[in-house]
């Protein structure tokens, strides 16, 4: 079976178990957005994508979120984005960035209030996975989670390889923006 | 701030009245302790965590923030921002001697250039306290924060191993990294084994299912090996073999009743038990044996055990108290019955473990040990006075202890049953007083002021009755003097220390002295004992320790470290060292290396009695028992010599600290240096002295207890400051800490720039006079040029002009006169065999020129006649002084015959005579000429050319319309 596809479904069965669960607990995505930030020394390329989708359950204090790779837009040309999708990305073959596991402190989300909180989970981008702990923002208020996180990915840890033609133009760390909104 | 030394050696009034009560009952043995505490404003700190650098220094972490110890002083490391407080509850330094802080709330610090710097991950630091850190052997750091897991930093990223990854529980304490790269960490559910390989995570789960007595582990230290003890919450400890994955849970804590252990360490062979409320508690491996090890200070409960590399065990209580101790090094056991000790003369351990010594009332007292109370009694000999002092004790290879007395002889007793008797047989010392027994197999030797005696006995009888036969024996070779004491060095030969005569050696029956014809300078001797390779080492009553190898004595006093000359006596432990007993404490001295280890006041050896030879004891264990201010003291063997650690701190540049980024070279204005530096030396801070060097500029060394110095250096160049520090004033045998910088010498001093300006001005003087040699070269040669050519041009004007008229003066006279054309024709050739002997010459003589004039004078007159006149009015004198250019004259004739008609009515009149003494003239009577013969003009400017070159005179042509007149001035020297 082919590994995106092995991703895919588990990210699902993710939503789906949490989904199983009373539904009090389970906070969902309303708006979200992911911007990425390639600063390289002779081009700086910028996308992001408002389709990301992902629930939190604040009882167990698990998370699972994933974004779609072919829905960033905002590339400095269309031919561009074409080459993310197809060259470096990959996103026919693995459609699906995903991140999904548990908040480490033993905060309360469904209290108001505003939270430092450490998401220690998998990440997942081009089929390859890597542990992370990433940390985020979460301010809780009247029944809504919004969440900031920063953080960088390394195109290495996820074999995505960088031709050296395209070294002075494509940024070996990409940083990451991620904002969302979640309602119950 | 300064640290107060809790320190009370002396067992207080109050103390001794109460321990009186209990006659029976002794207090326990201790360890001599010392505490420090962390003086604040406002509240002490409370020290979580004690952790040596490499460097030598000992750093606390606290409430407060991070202390440095250096043995006197707490001195704080500040933070970053100022305002900051952190309790701190961890303490790591890793491979790149970066010092790592973890503290209560979860943040973590490094130490950079002496400050406290936040340490911000991307990932964040935990929210809960990171209770422990370190570092595999990959260089990948391990953190522990107890209710969220183990995290480990590796290539920038911070990972976290929790639950999910096998942990057995998130509420995680201390990390131990074991030998093959793993860490082991203690959690509330067992110990858990994690391995990183290729960045994947293994976590094992060592748990009661593995024999894991409890599953609350609370504290793990390496034993070696790759065991590890293992400290528990309830059921005290184990021993975890890391190789097989065996848990060993030894027999004596099957009934574990020192509550949690807090903290474990291996030490001194021996492992450490810091305890929550019963303080410190020891187990002995070899033995099994376990107890509670009391210290001088009261210690209720242990927070955290640690050893340092000087041999001290260090201790952080759970009142704030930073307690330093020898632990097994030196034990003390009080006689608390008693306010002084002056009547103890003498000391056994016996091979029973018990411990022998004597009352004021001269009873022997007998101490054993117990974990639950030592036990005391006390003997009386009857034949005993309160007044009659024993002197020495010692034990046969049967168990019988030998009592030597003063007056009263020997006497023999069994050290269970306590019976005893006096010794009759050897007759010489009845009513003896007994000065030292000492023996080696069934031979026993007792020296007395009757003389000496030597005995033998069946080992193997136990029983007091045994027969004691006395041996005969020649000692005529001993002199007259008394023996304080006899050794058998098991090798053939009995060593007599004696009082005057040097020491004595007995080898097979023949006596040999050594003294002052060996070179020993005091021949009072006290004490013998032998090294490894048997060589013999005595104690001398004012001069010291001496060594004899058997050819010659090696002398070791002050100057070679020693700290006392009042000593007692010697001995020999367990690894070969030297035990020197003095006034002053113990002198350890290393036999190979002759480097010393002390233990002094800053050990709790103090007060040491040094009167009394048989006061001092050896243990089948090599352990050396001796007497000092509080009670007998028990020195156990170490490996490994301590001395001071130097350290220069920090130098500084007019005030202000260099750091390491600032190199080593300075500008020639930036030369006032000021060198901090310490001497590390727990056990005694004070008493470390330095020695100083700046090499550079002085040429010996400095020595000073204060540990700051300050140069103003003017002159540039390289310099070392070098700095060393020693106990016994010994600095030769100390490691130097060295600081290498060097001053630059000022832009427009240095010798490149000298160098270059000087060889500026050399070129450009140089320069100056080769082009001014060149151009007076290039004149002269251009002269020179000039001057030769100007002759060839000339030479080849002159000859051809005459010789045409000359032919056709010839020609005509041929037809006419034959006669008178042979003659014509002779003066010719003579004529031109002069020029052509005047051609090469720049100048010829007046008379040489003359001669030519008459003969072309001759010449001439064929032709005119009496129509031309010659007449020669010189000074002879200046015929031969006067020199003139070849043919001048000539050719002034020939041009006065060539531009004037020569006609027998007007005949033309040329006079050659000198005009105002320094000019020859030509001059003639100008007669006009019709026709104009060729080549005018040039025969004079010829002339006229020649001597611009031959002189600085010019030549004067005057032409009055009826005069003639061509001056040339002398030439008188010949012209180059």
């Amino acid at each position: 079976m082919h590994f995106a596809n092995i991703i895919r479904t588990g990210c699902i069965s993710v939503f789906l178990l949490l989904s199983a669960q009373a539904h009090a607990q389970i906070f969902s995505i309303t708006k979200g957005k992911v911007d990425f930030r390639s600063d390289a020394p002779l081009e700086l390329i910028t996308a992001s994508s408002k389709d990301l989708k992902g629930k939190i359950d604040v009882e167990k204090r698990q998370f699972a979120f994933s974004v779609k790779m072919n829905s960033f837009m905002g590339f400095n040309s269309p031919l561009q984005r074409e080459h993310f999708n197809e060259n470096y990305v990959e996103s026919d073959v693995f459609p699906d960035a995903s991140f999904a596991g548990k908040i480490i402190e033993e905060v309360n989300l469904a209290a108001d209030g505003t939270y430092e909180i450490r998401a220690k989970g998998k990440f997942t981008i081009h089929g390859v996975t890597q542990d992370r702990i990433i940390k985020s923002t979460v301010v809780v208020k009247n029944g809504m989670i919004r969440l900031d996180a920063a953080f960088t990915v390394l195109l290495a840890d996820h074999n995505i390889p960088v031709p050296k033609v395209v070294h002075e133009k494509l940024a070996s760390e990409i940083k990451v923006n991620v904002t969302a909104e979640l309602k119950q | 701030m300064k640290a107060i030394a809790l320190i009370a050696l002396r067992l207080t009034i109050l103390s001794l009245i109460v321990f009186a009560f209990s006659p029976s009952k002794l207090s326990a043995q201790f360890s001599p302790s010392f505490a420090f505490v962390i003086e604040e404003e406002q509240m002490n700190p409370y020290i979580h965590v004690v952790y040596q650098k490499k460097d030598g220094y000992l750093l606390c972490g606290t409430t407060n923030g991070i202390y440095t110890f250096d043995g006197n002083r707490f001195s704080k490391i500040p933070f970053e921002d100022a305002q900051a407080s952190d309790t701190v509850t961890a303490l790591f330094e890793d491979k790149n001697l970066t010092l790592w802080a973890g503290f209560k709330s979860g943040r973590m610090a490094q130490v950079r250039a002496g400050k406290v710097v936040y340490w911000k991950p991307e990932e964040g630091t935990p929210k809960q306290p990171v209770v422990s850190i370190t570092q595999n052997k990959d260089g990948v750091l391990f953190f522990s924060a107890p209710g969220e897991g183990v995290y480990y930093y590796q290539q920038n990223r911070m990972y976290l191993i929790d639950e999910s990854d096998g942990l057995s529980d998130l509420q995680t304490g201390t990390l131990v990294v074991t030998e093959g790269g793993d860490i082991l960490a203690a959690t509330d559910n067992g110990l858990n084994r994690i391995t990183l390989r290729n960045g994947a995570v293994r976590v094992e789960v060592i748990g009661p299912k593995q024999g894991l007595p409890d599953y609350m582990v609370t504290s793990i230290a390496p034993a070696g090996d790759d065991t590890y003890w293992i400290g528990l919450q309830e059921k005290g400890f184990c021993l975890f073999n890391n190789k097989t994955s065996e848990i060993t849970v030894p027999s004596s804590t099957l009934n574990w009743t020192y509550g949690q252990v807090n903290s474990v360490l291996h030490f001194q062979e021996v492992l450490w038990l810091g305890t929550e409320s019963h303080g410190l508690i020891r187990y002995q491996p070899e033995t099994q044996s376990l107890d509670s090890f009391e210290l001088k200070d009261r210690v209720d409960g242990v927070q955290f055990l640690m050893s340092d590399d000087q041999h001290n065990l260090w201790l952080a209580t759970t009142r704030a108290r930073l307690i330093r101790t020898t632990g097994e090094k030196i034990r003390i056991l009080p006689l608390p019955e008693y306010t002084d000790y002056e009547h103890i003369h003498a000391l056994l351990r016996s091979r029973d473990g018990a411990l022998w010594t004597t009352d004021p009332q001269n009873r022997l007292l007998r101490i054993r040990f117990n974990p639950k109370g030592n036990a005391i009694e006390k003997v009386t000999i009857k034949e005993l006075t309160p007044k009659t002092d024993i002197t020495c004790l010692y034990q046969d290879p049967g168990g019988l202890i030998w009592i030597g007395t003063m007056g009263r002889g020997v006497f023999l007793m069994h050290p269970q049953s306590l019976t005893y008797r006096p010794v009759r047989e050897l007759s010489t010392l009845n009513d003896g007083s007994i000065l030292s027994i000492t023996g080696t197999g069934n031979r026993i030797y007792i020296s007395s002021l009757q003389g000496c005696v030597a005995a033998e006995t069946d080992t193997l009888d136990a029983s007091v009755e045994k027969p004691v036969r006395a041996v005969p024996w020649n000692l005529s070779g001993l002199g007259t003097n008394y023996v304080y004491s006899i050794y058998d060095d098991r090798n053939g030969s009995i060593w007599f220390a004696t009082d005057g005569d040097g020491l004595i050696r007995n080898q097979q029956g023949k006596y040999f002295r050594i003294d002052q014809s060996k070179g020993l300078t005091d021949s009072r001797i006290y004490s013998i004992t032998a090294d490894k390779n048997n060589h013999i080492w005595f104690s001398t009553a004012r001069a010291g320790v001496y060594r004899y190898d058997g050819t010659s004595l090696t002398h070791i006093e002050l100057k070679q470290g020693l700290r006392s000359l009042n000593i007692s006596g010697l001995k020999t432990d367990r690894l070969g060292n030297l035990v020197i007993i003095h006034e002053k404490g113990l002198d350890v001295l290393n036999a190979q290396t002759m480097k010393f280890n002390y233990f002094d006041q800053g050990h709790g050896v103090e007060g040491v009695n040094v009167q009394d030879l048989g006061c001092i004891s050896q243990d089948a264990n090599g352990n050396v028992y001796t007497l000092g201010l509080n009670g007998i003291i028990k020195y156990n063997p170490v490996s490994g010599i301590t001395t001071p650690k130097t350290i220069i701190d920090s130098v500084m540049l007019f005030q202000n600290r260099i750091t390491s980024a600032q190199g080593h070279i300075f500008n020639h204005d930036e030369n006032s240096f000021t060198f901090a530096f310490t001497g590390l030396y727990y056990a005694a801070p004070d008493a470390v002295m330095y020695q100083y060097r700046l090499d550079g500029l002085d040429t010996s060394w400095t020595t000073t207890s204060d540990r700051l110095k300050s140069f103003t250096l003017f002159r540039p160049g390289k310099y070392t400051f070098r700095v060393r520090s020693s106990l016994n004033r010994q600095f030769h045998l100390s490691d130097e800490a060295v600081y290498t910088f060097e001053i630059r010498q000022a832009f427009y001093k240095t010798p490149w720039f000298i160098g270059c300006c000087i060889v500026l001005l050399a070129a450009a003087l140089y320069m100056f006079v080769r082009l001014r040699e060149q151009r007076i070269k290039r004149m002269e040669l251009l002269k020179q040029a000039q001057q030769v050519s100007k002759f060839e041009v000339m030479k080849n004007q002159v000859n051809p002009h005459f010789l045409f008229n000359s032919f056709n003066t010839l020609i005509s006279a041929i037809e006419e006169n034959p006669a008178v054309a042979v003659d014509y024709a002779e003066h010719l050739s003579d004529f031109f065999r002069n020029i052509v002997a005047y051609r090469d010459k720049d100048v010829i003589t007046l008379q040489e020129e003359l001669d030519l004039v008459k003969n072309y004078y001759f010449l001439q007159q064929k032709r005119y006649g009496d129509a031309l006149r010659l007449t020669i009015d010189i000074a002879d004198e200046l015929k031969t002084q006067v020199y003139v250019a070849p043919m001048t004259l000539q050719l002034l004739l020939e041009n006065a015959i060539k531009h004037n008609a020569v006609l027998s009515e007007q005949p033309l009149q040329i006079t050659i005579r000198t005009v105002g003494g320094s000019y020859l003239c030509v001059e003639n009577n100008m007669i006009h000429r019709s026709s104009k013969e060729r080549g005018e003009g040039m025969g004079l400017q010829n002339i006229i050319n020649r001597y611009q070159i031959l002189s600085n005179q010019p030549v004067r042509v005057e032409d009055n319309g009826s005069t003639f007149r061509v001056s040339v001035p002398f030439i008188k020297l010949s012209h180059d």
